[in-house]
């Protein structure tokens, strides 16, 4: 019998700390039907809008990211088949899984040692740095690298959520040893967030492109035909330590990929201009730190 | 007290007033040190103006609390960085992250 590959190996690690999670929860009904309506060439504005005004507090927020300094529309977006209209299906989309899963995953547990809010502003923050690098690279769907960036990090919330003793033990080792909390989850738990992100996503029939960059966001070169977007978000999550916004759990920084820095072509001089962009790309997207509250 | 711009109150500095949002509903009470995510949450809401206290947190701060900030600061990046000095590209991100944060500070 072959011997498996290490690629199984964390598999199974994953699929044996994730068989412990009790009641992880389904991606709601709502966004399972977007997804399959979008998929259906025949769907109209006014369908998908039908199903999204069926929740009037997911209405809201999405009328309120749509109308907010993020896209800097000059007038006012009053209706969400008009936002569809303007924006397309895929950004409305994004936004409302994005709005989801800030509520799916609104704290129910007590706080333990894991800062939430500082959580939220890394992840808010590493989709802006995505969105200034993609800008500079003049990469076709910055919406799909806010997105990505946005919640590259999700694992770490699923396990504060639904292991938090476990995922305290993390927490523990990152402050006793002043490691990477990747490194934290890897002694204790024999996986990372990134492979428990990567999974949820799958289990949620999420795009392959957001599975692929979440489980590889530290290791890009494994991403397969989702490389770029993969360096790309590697190289936001750094950007983004090294500016101090929010905080995904640890006080040290990532190495940038060699092979991901040499494949996205920036020169070390771009950091400068880089960190600019991305506190003016961070000041248009302060509207998402309202669905954490 | 004194009436300043939300944009340029400082987390650590005191509310001197209740703050409510443009609907009445109360945000925080007078006396609350403001944080990072209570501004946040006021700039959010379009409150323009904030009554801080004259007292204490908000005096300017002097050229040597400045150097101390500062010092911390750096000496925070180096630890954040620590091990990573033979690695050009990560020294240029420290490099840069220096000169960004301190800039921050400066004003």
């Amino acid at each position: 019998m072959p011997e498996p590959n290490p690629h199984q190996l964390v598999q199974e690690k994953v699929r044996k700390l994730v068989d412990r999670i009790q009641g992880l929860p389904t991606l709601p009904v709502m966004m399972t039907n977007i997804n399959q309506m979008i998929l259906n060439p025949r769907t109209s504005p006014k369908e998908v809008a039908h199903v999204i005004s069926n929740d009037p507090s997911l209405t809201s927020k999405v009328l309120r990211v749509v109308n907010s300094s993020f896209y800097g529309f000059p007038n006012r977006i009053t209706t969400i088949t008009h936002a569809i209209v303007i924006l397309g299906f895929n950004t409305i989309k994004s936004i409302v899984l994005s709005s989801t899963i800030f509520d799916v995953f609104r704290r129910t547990v007590k706080p333990g040692d894991f800062d939430r809010t500082q959580f939220w502003k890394h992840s808010i923050g590493c989709g802006a740095a995505a969105k200034a690098i993609g800008r500079r690279l003049n990469y076709p769907m910055l919406e799909e690298l806010f997105i990505a960036g946005l919640l590259h990090d999700v694992g770490k919330i699923v396990m504060d959520q639904y292991m938090p003793e476990k995922f305290a033990e993390v927490v523990n080792v990152v402050h006793t040893r002043d490691c990477l909390i990747a490194e934290a989850e890897m002694q204790v738990l024999g996986a990372t967030h990134a492979d428990v992100g990567a999974w949820l996503f799958e289990k949620w029939n999420l795009s392959k492109g957001l599975i692929e960059t979440t489980r590889c966001h530290h290791n890009p070169a494994l991403a397969g035909e989702n490389q770029k977007l993969a360096e790309v978000i590697h190289l936001a999550d750094i950007l983004i330590r090294a500016m101090r916004f929010g905080n995904g759990g640890d006080n040290k920084i990532p190495v940038i990929s060699e092979t991901a820095w040499r494949s996205l072509g920036l020169q070390t001089s771009d950091f400068d201009d880089l960190f600019v962009q991305t506190n003016a790309e961070i000041e248009r997207a302060m509207v998402f730190l309202d669905f954490i509250k | 007290m004194k009436l300043v711009k939300t944009d340029e109150a400082r987390a650590g500095q005191k509310a001197a007033r209740d703050v409510t949002d443009l609907r009445g509903n109360l945000l925080f009470k007078a006396g609350t040190e403001l944080t990072a995510e209570l501004l946040d949450t006021c700039k959010q809401r379009t409150i323009s103006h904030l009554f801080i206290e004259d007292v204490g947190g908000d005096a300017p701060r002097s050229p040597v609390d400045l150097q101390a900030q500062k010092d911390s600061l750096l000496r925070e990046i180096d630890r954040t960085f620590g091990g990573l000095d033979g690695n050009a590209t990560m020294t240029a991100l420290k490099e840069a992250s220096k000169r960004y944060l301190t800039a921050k500070l400066n004003k």
